[in-house]
Order: structure tokens, then C-alpha cells, then sequence
């Protein structure tokens, strides 16, 4: 597998699935765009590496949770566009509730109540 | 099961997939750089920017390939293709190394399919694990009654143990219901003569008791078997042959049943035939004929016959049993024990309390274990020594492959540089060993199917009718397949280690041929060692052979008392073949005779029992007043001879109505000389 050289903040693994399909909630987008997406959301803090971007989109599509189509992109090229499954959503949602638990777990172990 | 459906359609059209890939990852990298360019770069900066920050495209094309193609396997498929290719290049190489793997696993699977059908094997019946062999044991030998001592031997556990039981033990086992479902027993009654359509031969008979073929659960080939009315005193006397004697003698099972046959000139109906694939309860002795176990009452007109069914001192059943469903042998034994020790404390009131036999529930779904007994030590033995031959093959291939190894580590050096992983260069070159074991092992087969022809040739020792149906089953052949790939492993693990450790810079720096440059290869030491184990294993086989032959060529030339040249034996029975008390001392008599008066003949002679067989016995004779016990007569001329005169009233009397042994030899007598034989 790809070797991360080490980016802004190193993603978690497994986490750019996730994000990958909630990014994929607002609309239709192919790869590049959507690279682009969460780069900017996390304000340029995560960085998706082009070289697990990739496999992670065919890995959602094998798994039925994304759709590929080719279609034109803005600028008139073809682009294979990927949209969100009902299974993906499916998928994001139950994700997303563990994300938070472990989220939740981790804020309230790293910064005790007494502290703050 | 969805994703794995997908896959496969992926991998269908994996063409097009990498097609499309390529063009979505051509259209990232022109989208990348119309942003950098917009950001104010040139037009190759752009390019050149956007390319880095992809990465390594083919890289990501690998990636994301292994999604709809199972790589493992298509790289297996490479280095098969690789290693065919490599194989034919060194056609000496490989012929060899195939050839002795051939050998090697070749004589391992042929000694496995014989330990199969010996060991291994269950009886062909129904649900054979829930047979039990019935036995007894006794801590010493300290007993009495008749066939104890025979037919007893020394358990591995301690004490001995025997298998014949008296005919009221029989009956007391039949009674337990609790925890058999049937108890059955037979009684081997040696070779028969058996006549049909007036034409006789000796026939091993076997006397079964009623349950016998219900309770193994056998069905006929032909007609019906051997069922509990049949076997009692006074029932129509009946017989069942076996599937061979029926093709044999009837020309197939199914003109068998109805047939009248004579057994010892008395007449039998035959009323079935045995199923091919059954051989008897002892698949060392198999039966031609079953005859119900009371037809001994009209088979051995002695008038102590009857009694021999209430005597409790006289053993002579081997019983068998099935298990009820859910009882264990081990529960079984339990439950029998305490009646078993009970009968036989009142059976014989002499015996001391502590040599009093206890009962044992053995396994029996391979049924009795006569072959087991006379053939499980020769055959580890074999496994062994061939076991020593094939880790010899190996030795000596992993050693040839560790010499290519160092030929090739100009090509293994470069794969390393040019990024190829170790391990998958090792997987590579265990791939090429594997295919030449594999190879071995198909020819190996062949080798097989020879060598059990071989031994079993080797085992028989000249019986006739040795029936060890050993053959190449599916047990072999999974052995065959699991020694190829193991072999492989093996003799290819540390060549490719060794192999693989080569340091890149210097071993690219030789010359194309590989020649050795100032340092030695590593892999020498290793390959010391193989040669140096395998020149000693080598010795050790040499030598355990050799003693082999010197004990075969012993055998042979062994000196046993009396002059072998052109001496001819054969056996009869005159009281089987029909002849009566009175007749039969002149029967014996003429027909030494006769056999005198045939030309080139020098002498002929008869005795109770061969000069070479499976035991005596003898009565004593006296000789110029002193006693002999157990003495044989015969003559056989030359340097040996024990003689008598020739009329018959000098014929021991005591021995005249048994069946006798005529011996005829061409040496030339010289005076008389006693001697003394067992």
C-alpha cells in the first residue's frame, strides 16, 4: 500500500471513507472535487493523498455504497461523477453516531472536567 | 456477497476498468494543473506540480486495480508461467530434480497406500465404527483349558490378551442386549475339500454363528446369507461362498444360490453370495466358504463335538459385536465386566483369584488385527526408510538449487534494485520448487502404482490368495499432493532465503556469467551441511540395505538339515477327499507306490506334517531303545534321511488315519542316520 508522507494532520484510518461519503452527501462529484472539498472544509488542516483517494472511491463502489457515472464535468470534459447510495447513507449514518461516541470519549478523557 | 458478485463483473471487463481508470486519473491531473496554473504557475511547473502531488500514477493504478483482480493469484500465474519457462532452460536440472522427488515420493505413497489398507482401513460394512473386537486378559499365563495358550499373545499394556472365547461366554455376551445391538462370532475351520460338479479343491471355511453377516450389516451379492435359523443343530446344512469363489467356480454370483456343493463329501446347498468388496471379519484370512457355526457337528463327526458348545474351559469362538447407538466401547466394557469376571471365576474354579481373565471392548471397525499384527512393524519400518529417501531427494535438490542460486544472483540482484520485494521474490522461487514437486509428484504416482504392486508381491511371500486390497485412493493421493507441496517448501525455503539475502551492489557488479567474485557465496555453509547429512543418510541407507539383502540371501542359502535339490512336496487328505478309516493306510500306501514307479523319481515318502510348515506335532518313537519326543519320519535321500521300512505294518499305527504328506527326492541314500526335528 501507499506509504503517507506526513500531511498537515494525518488521517485517522478509516476515516476517509467517511468522509468521503459525507462529502458526497451535498451532490454528485467526481474525484478531484471532491479531494478539493475536504481540503477546504477542514481549512487545508487534512490533506487527502491522491494515492489512497482512488482505491478508497473503487473500494465504496465495490461495496455498494457509491455509484459511478460518467458524465461532463463544469468545463465540458467527461468525468466519472460518484453519488451516494441509499446504502451509503445507511452506512455514513451509522459511521458518523460512532464517530461521535469516540469523539466524545476522547474529548472527555483528554480534557477532564476538573481541568477545564 | 454483493461486492464479491461486483468484483467479478469488474474482473470480466478489467480492460475497460483500467481504461476508464486511467482516463479519471488523467482527468485529475489536468484538473490539478488548470488550478495551479490558475494560481499562476506555467504551463509545465503546472504539470509537473500536479504529477507530484498524484504521486506515483502507476502506483495508484496498482492500487486500485487489486479491487477487481485477485492479485495473489494472477501473480501465482505469473510465476508459474516464469517457472515453466525456467524449468525448460535447464532441462537437465529439472529432469533431475523431477525424477528423484519422482522416487522419493513415489515410494512414500506406495507404502502409505499399503498402511492405509492395513491400518488404516475400516471393514467395507456399515457403520463399521461401531464394531467392537470382544477379547480377555489375563496378567499371567497361568491357565488352563484348551486353545488359552495358542491363540493368546503378549499385550503391549501387559498381561496377555486372546480373542478365542468358550462357547458359553458367547452366549453370556448375547444375553448383555443392553449395550450390543448384535454379538456375532466365527470360527476359522481351515481348508476344506470342497466339490462341485465333481471337481474338488481345498476351500478356506469359516463357521459363523447366526447374526454374523445380520450384524455386520452386509448385504447379499446374491441369493440370501447365513441368518440365525440357519445356525442350529439339526437346520438344512447351507453354505454362503464368497464373491470370488463364485465367479471362480460358478461362473458368476448369480448362478450360485441352489447350487448343491459337497464340503468333505458331505452335501451343502449353497444359499448366497458374500459381497466382492467383503473379505471376512479378518481381512488377513479371507473365507472362500461361511458355513453356520453347529454345521462343525456334521463337518467334524467327533463325538465330543456337541460338548464343546457347553464347555467352558474349551475356547474356539472369536466374537465381534455392534454397539447400541450412544454406548461406547469403554461403557460396554463397564457394563460386561462384572458378569464376564463372574462366569469366568465359576468357569474355572482353579484358577487363582488374581489370574481370573477380565473382559476387554476393543474398537473393531478394522476388523481383527492378524494383518495389523504381522505387517504394522515391517511397514513403519519402510515408512521410515523411505521417509530417509525422500528427505535424501530433498537434500540433495535444495543443495542443487542453492548451486543455480548462486548462477542466479546476478538476475535476483537486479530484481531486488529495481524495487522487487523480498518476499516477493522468495514466493517466486518457491513457486519454481513447488512446480518441480509437483511434477515429481505426478510421476511420482506412476511410481506408486508400480512399487504397491511390488510390495504387495513382497508382503504375499508366494500365498496365493493374499488379498490386501491396496490400491491408490483418494487417501494416497491427498498425501501424494500434501509430501509435493511440502517437499517443495522444504527443499525450496532455505535456497531462496539464502539466495535473497545476496547484497544488491556487489553481486550487480559481477560479470553476466556470475562468476564468484573474491567473496565466497553465503549459501556454501548451508550447502555443506546438506551434503554433509546426506552423504550420512545415504551411508545409513546403504548400510540398512545391505544387511536387507545379506538376510534375503541368507534366507535363501539357510542350511536346513537335509538335501532341498529336487525335492518336490505337496499336500492331501485322504478322509476329506472321501476315503474311509479301513481304506485309507492302503490308500497312502499305494499311492507311494505309484509315485515310486514313475520314472526319474528316486524315492517318495509321506509324513503327518512338511518337513517345513507352520508347527508339528509327533508322538514319540523309540529308536535302538532310547526315546525321542516329537519326532517326524520321511525320507529324502542324500546326506539327511530318517527311514523306515517299507512295509505298512511298520507304519506308525497312531498315524494312520491322519492326513499325510508324500515326499519324494532324488538324492541317493546312504545308510541310515537318525536325526531329531521340531
Amino acid at each position: 500500500m501507499a506509504q503517507k508522507p506526513p500531511s498537515r494532520v494525518e488521517l485517522l484510518r478509516g476515516t476517509l471513507d467517511l468522509l468521503i461519503l459525507r462529502t458526497l452527501l451535498s451532490g454528485p462529484s467526481h474525484g478531484h472535487a471532491i479531494a478539493k472539498h475536504i481540503q477546504r472544509t477542514s481549512e487545508d488542516l487534512l490533506q487527502v493523498e491522491t494515492g489512497s483517494l482512488y482505491p478508497a472511491l473503487y473500494r465504496l463502489e465495490a461495496k455498494g455504497w457509491v455509484a459511478a457515472s460518467w458524465e461532463l464535468s463544469e468545463k465540458g470534459k467527461r468525468a466519472r461523477y460518484y453519488r451516494i447510495t441509499p446504502q451509503g447513507r445507511k452506512q455514513l449514518a451509522s459511521e458518523q453516531s460512532k464517530w461521535d461516541a469516540f469523539a466524545r470519549a476522547m474529548g472527555l478523557l483528554l480534557k477532564p472536567a476538573d481541568e477545564s | 456477497m454483493t461486492s464479491l458478485f461486483r468484483k467479478f463483473t469488474w474482473w470480466l471487463q478489467r480492460r475497460r476498468k483500467d481504461e476508464e481508470l486511467r482516463e479519471e486519473l488523467q482527468f485529475h491531473l489536468a484538473n490539478e494543473a488548470d488550478e495551479r496554473r490558475a494560481d499562476g504557475l506555467t504551463e509545465d511547473q503546472a504539470r509537473w506540480a500536479a504529477h507530484r502531488e498524484l504521486g506515483n500514477v502507476t502506483r495508484v493504478r496498482e492500487d486500485t486495480r487489486m479491487l477487481w483482480s485477485w492479485v495473489l493469484l494472477e501473480q501465482l500465474a505469473q510465476d508459474v508461467r516464469y517457472g515453466l519457462r525456467t524449468m525448460a532452460a535447464n532441462k537437465t536440472f529439472s529432469a533431475m530434480a523431477i525424477l528423484s522427488l519422482a522416487l522419493g515420493i513415489g515410494a512414500n505413497t506406495a507404502i502409505f497406500s499399503l498402511m492405509d489398507s492395513i491400518l488404516l482401513r475400516s471393514l467395507p460394512v456399515p457403520d463399521p465404527q461401531s464394531l467392537v473386537i470382544l477379547s480377555w486378559r489375563t496378567p499371567s499365563r497361568n491357565m488352563h483349558g484348551t486353545n488359552r495358550h495358542n491363540n493368546s499373545f503378549n499385550d503391549p499394556n501387559g498381561g496377555f490378551i486372546g480373542g478365542f472365547f468358550a462357547y458359553p461366554a458367547f452366549e453370556l455376551f448375547r444375553k448383555n442386549d443392553s449395550v450390543f445391538s448384535s454379538v456375532f462370532g466365527y470360527q476359522g475351520a481351515g481348508d476344506l475339500n470342497l466339490t462341485f460338479r465333481g471337481q474338488a479343491e481345498l476351500a478356506k471355511t469359516e463357521y459363523v454363528s447366526g447374526d454374523y453377516f445380520l450384524g455386520l450389516g452386509i448385504p447379499p451379492a446374491a441369493g440370501r446369507l447365513i441368518a440365525s435359523d440357519d445356525d442350529r443343530a439339526g437346520a438344512p446344512a447351507t453354505a454362503v461362498i464368497s464373491f470370488a469363489l463364485s465367479q471362480r467356480r460358478f461362473g458368476g454370483p448369480e448362478n450360485a444360490p441352489g447350487q448343491s456343493i459337497l464340503i468333505n463329501n458331505l452335501p451343502f446347498t449353497v444359499i448366497g453370495v458374500a459381497p466382492p468388496e467383503f473379505l471376512g471379519a479378518d481381512p488377513d484370512r479371507p473365507p472362500d466358504v461361511y458355513v453356520p457355526m453347529h454345521a462343525n457337528l456334521l463337518l467334524e463327526a467327533r463325538d465330543y463335538l456337541a460338548e464343546t458348545y457347553l464347555d467352558p474351559m474349551y475356547d474356539w469362538v472369536v466374537p465381534m459385536a455392534r454397539l447400541r447407538p450412544g454406548v461406547s466401547a469403554m461403557q460396554a466394557q463397564a457394563a460386561l465386566a462384572g458378569p464376564f469376571h463372574e462366569w469366568a471365576r465359576t468357569a474355572d474354579p482353579k484358577r487363582q483369584p488374581e489370574d481370573v481373565p477380565t473382559l476387554v471392548v476393543r474398537e473393531g471397525a478394522g476388523g481383527l488385527d492378524g494383518l495389523r499384527r504381522r505387517y504394522s512393524k515391517p511397514l513403519y519400518l519402510l515408512l521410515a526408510l523411505v521417509g530417509l529417501i525422500l528427505s535424501i531427494a530433498c537434500a540433495n535438490i535444495a543443495n542443487l538449487l542453492l548451486a543455480r542460486a548462486a548462477a542466479r544472483r546476478r538476475e535476483i540482484a537486479l530484481r531486488l534494485s529495481l524495487g522487487a520485494g523480498r518476499l516477493r521474490i522468495i514466493r517466486q522461487l518457491l513457486t519454481e520448487s513447488v512446480l518441480l514437486a509437483v511434477f515429481g509428484g505426478m510421476l511420482g504416482v506412476a511410481f506408486a502404482v508400480w512399487g504397491i504392486r511390488f510390495l504387495t508381491l513382497l508382503l504375499a511371500n508366494g500365498r496365493e490368495n493374499f488379498t490386501l486390497g491396496a490400491e491408490l485412493n483418494w487417501h494416497a493421493l491427498t498425501v501424494v499432493g500434501a509430501l509435493s507441496l511440502l517437499t517443495g517448501m522444504l527443499f525450496g525455503l532455505a535456497p531462496a532465503l539464502q539466495s535473497t539475502r545476496a547484497d544488491v551492489v556487489p553481486a550487480l557488479k559481477e560479470s553476466r556469467t556470475g562468476e564468484a567474485s573474491g567473496r565466497r557465496f553465503r549459501g556454501l555453509g548451508l550447502s555443506r551441511i546438506l551434503m554433509v547429512s546426506q552423504i550420512a543418510f545415504t551411508l545409513l541407507m546403504l548400510v540398512a540395505a545391505g544387511l536387507f539383502v545379506r538376510t534375503l540371501s541368507n534366507l535363501g542359502a539357510i542350511q536346513v538339515g537335509f538335501n532341498r535339490e529336487n525335492l518336490l512336496t505337496f499336500q492331501l487328505n485322504a478322509r476329506q477327499a472321501g476315503h474311509n478309516d479301513p481304506e485309507i493306510v492302503p490308500f497312502y500306501n499305494d499311492l507311494r507306490t505309484e509315485f515310486s514307479a514313475i520314472p526319474g523319481i528316486r524315492s517318495a515318502s509321506l509324513s503327518n506334517h512338511p518337513v517345513i510348515g507352520m508347527g508339528t506335532s509327533g508322538t514319540g518313537i523309540s529308536v535302538s531303545g532310547g526315546a525321542f519326543n516329537d519326532s517326524s519320519i520321511l525320507t529324502v535321500g542324500g546326506r539327511f534321511l530318517h527311514h523306515y521300512a517299507d512295509s505298512p505294518a511298520d507304519w506308525p499305527r497312531n498315524r494312520r488315519a491322519r492326513p499325510a504328506r508324500l515326499a519324494h527326492g532324488c538324492g541317493r541314500e546312504r545308510g541310515v542316520r537318525q536325526k531329531r526335528f521340531r
